[in-house]
C-alpha cells in the first residue's frame, strides 16, 4: 500500500505522498507512482517519437528508472510531480536525440546569479499555484492552447506549428505570448 | 542588472525541448545569470506538467513492465544512450556559466585566431550536428564591430564587457536577437575590458555590401 505520512495535511495529493515514500524506498507507493504515470507518459513520449513503441517504451522506463533514482531530490514546494516527471521525460528525450546530457545552469556553481529574496518556498502555495494553472489552461482560446500543445507534445519548434497551422510565425509566437500573459494573470490574482 | 532577456517564444521552445543544441546552450546560459527567465521557465515547465495530466492514457502490459522494472532498480541508467557533456568537470570559473563551460570548455584552453586585426579574436564553436554556426567572439574596448546584416537571426549573448548597438547597452547576461535584413554595427564600451560575446546565427552572417573591406571580420560562415 502506498504511504500516506500521518503528519502531512490532509489534502495532500496522492502523488506527493508516494514521491515522499519513494523517497525512502518504498517500492509499494513506486509502483503505485507507476501505475499513475507510466500509461500517460506514455502517450505524451509517442506523440513525441512520432508513435515509436519501442523507443517510447524504453524512454518510459527510463523516466521511471530516474524518477526512483531521483525521489530524494524532488521538493513539492517547488513544482508539481506532474511538472517534476515532465521534465525529466523531456530531458531524457533530448538527451537520447544528442547522445550526451542537455546543459542546465546549476545553482552551485558561482557563476549561477541567485534569485533575489523572494517568500519562502511553501508546498501548500505549490499546489495553489498548479491547480490556478490548470483551470487556466481550460479557459484557454483553442488557438492558444494548440500552439502549447503542439510545441510540447508534438515538440514542435514554432515555425513548424506555424507551418503546420497555415498561420505565420508571427501569429504563433503571439498566440504563445497572450497564453502566457494569461497565465501569468492568472497566477497573480489573489485567490 | 539584465534588461534584455530571451523571448518568450524561444523560453518556449526551449521548455519544449525544440532548439538546436547551440541555441539551447545559450538559453541556458542566460537562465544561468537570469532569475527573471528561469521564473518564466519555471511557470511555462508547470503548464506542461498540467497538461500532461490531461494527456489521454495509452494502455499497454503494465504489470510486466512494471515487474521488469522492479527487478532493476538497483541497476544504472542506461549509458550506451546518453553520456555526459564533453566538459562536463571543467573546474567553476567566472567567464563561463556552467552550461557553456561544459560544452566548450575551460575558458583558458580557448584558442583564439585574430578575426579583425586591432578590432577582435573568435573561437568557432563546432558544437551542434544541425550545423547552426557559432563563434565566441572576443571584441577590444572601444573598438567597433562594423555593420553588418543577416540572412537570417542572429542571436548574441554577453559574456564579458558590453557594447552599445542603437538605443540598447547590453553588458553580461544580456541577449540581442536580431532579425534577418537589420544592418547593425556594435560599438564596444570603452572602459578596459575585452567585451566577450556567445554569437549563433541561424543562416550564415552576410557583410553591408558596401564595405568588402571587413568581409575578413565575417568570415566564411
Ligand atoms: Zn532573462
Amino acid at each position: 500500500m502506498p504511504v500516506r505520512p500521518e503528519t502531512e495535511d490532509a489534502l495532500l495529493p496522492a502523488d506527493v505522498a508516494n514521491m515522499a515514500a519513494v523517497a525512502l524506498g518504498d517500492r509499494a507507493a513506486f509502483a503505485a507512482l507507476y501505475r499513475d504515470l507510466a500509461p500517460r507518459l506514455r502517450g505524451f513520449l509517442l506523440t513525441r517519437t512520432r508513435g515509436d513503441r519501442t523507443q517510447t517504451d524504453e524512454l518510459v522506463q527510463e523516466t521511471m528508472l530516474i524518477v526512483w533514482k531521483r525521489a530524494s531530490s524532488y521538493d513539492p514546494a517547488k513544482a508539481s510531480v506532474n511538472t517534476w516527471v515532465f521534465t525529466i521525460a523531456r530531458n531524457r528525450f533530448i538527451d537520447r536525440c544528442r547522445k550526451a546530457l542537455r546543459p542546465a545552469p546549476d545553482p552551485d556553481d558561482p557563476s549561477f546569479v541567485p534569485a533575489p529574496e523572494t517568500a519562502p518556498d511553501d508546498s501548500l502555495e505549490q499546489r495553489r499555484r498548479a491547480q490556478k494553472l490548470h483551470s487556466a489552461l481550460a479557459q484557454l482560446p483553442p488557438d492558444q492552447r494548440a500552439v502549447l500543445e503542439e510545441s510540447y507534445f508534438q515538440g514542435k519548434a514554432q515555425s513548424a506549428v506555424a507551418a503546420d497551422m497555415g498561420v505565420p510565425l508571427g501569429t504563433v509566437k503571439s498566440r504563445a505570448r497572450l497564453a502566457m500573459n494569461r497565465l501569468r494573470a492568472t497566477l497573480a490574482e489573489e485567490s | 542588472m539584465i534588461d534584455h532577456h530571451v523571448p518568450d517564444s524561444m523560453l518556449l521552445d526551449h521548455v519544449a525541448g525544440t532548439l538546436p543544441m547551440v541555441a539551447d546552450v545559450l538559453v541556458a546560459t542566460h537562465l544561468a545569470l537570469c532569475p527573471r527567465c528561469r521564473g518564466e521557465v519555471a511557470m511555462m515547465e508547470d503548464a506542461a506538467g498540467a497538461m500532461l495530466a490531461d494527456v489521454e492514457p495509452v494502455a499497454a502490459d503494465d504489470d510486466a513492465l512494471l515487474a521488469n522494472l522492479l527487478g532493476r532498480l538497483d541497476d544504472p541508467l542506461p549509458q550506451d544512450t546518453v553520456g555526459p557533456a564533453p566538459f562536463a568537470t571543467a573546474p567553476p570559473e567566472a567567464l563561463l556559466p556552467k552550461p557553456l563551460r561544459c560544452v566548450v570548455g575551460p575558458s583558458k584552453d580557448l584558442v583564439w585566431s585574430t578575426s579583425l586585426p586591432a578590432v577582435g579574436k573568435r573561437v568557432p564553436l563546432d558544437l551542434d550536428l544541425a550545423g547552426v554556426p557559432a563563434t565566441l567572439e572576443r571584441v577590444f574596448p572601444g573598438r567597433s564591430v562594423p555593420s553588418h546584416g543577416h540572412e537570417g537571426v542572429e542571436l548574441t549573448l554577453v559574456l564579458a564587457g558590453g557594447y552599445t548597438d542603437g538605443p540598447g547597452h547590453f553588458v553580461r547576461g544580456d541577449v540581442q536577437v536580431v532579425g534577418p535584413e537589420t544592418v547593425h554595427s556594435l560599438n564596444i564600451d570603452d572602459d578596459g575590458e575585452d567585451c566577450v560575446l556567445l554569437s549563433v546565427r541561424s543562416a550564415g552572417r552576410v557583410p553591408d555590401g558596401l564595405k568588402a573591406r571587413i568581409a575578413k571580420w565575417l568570415g566564411a560562415i
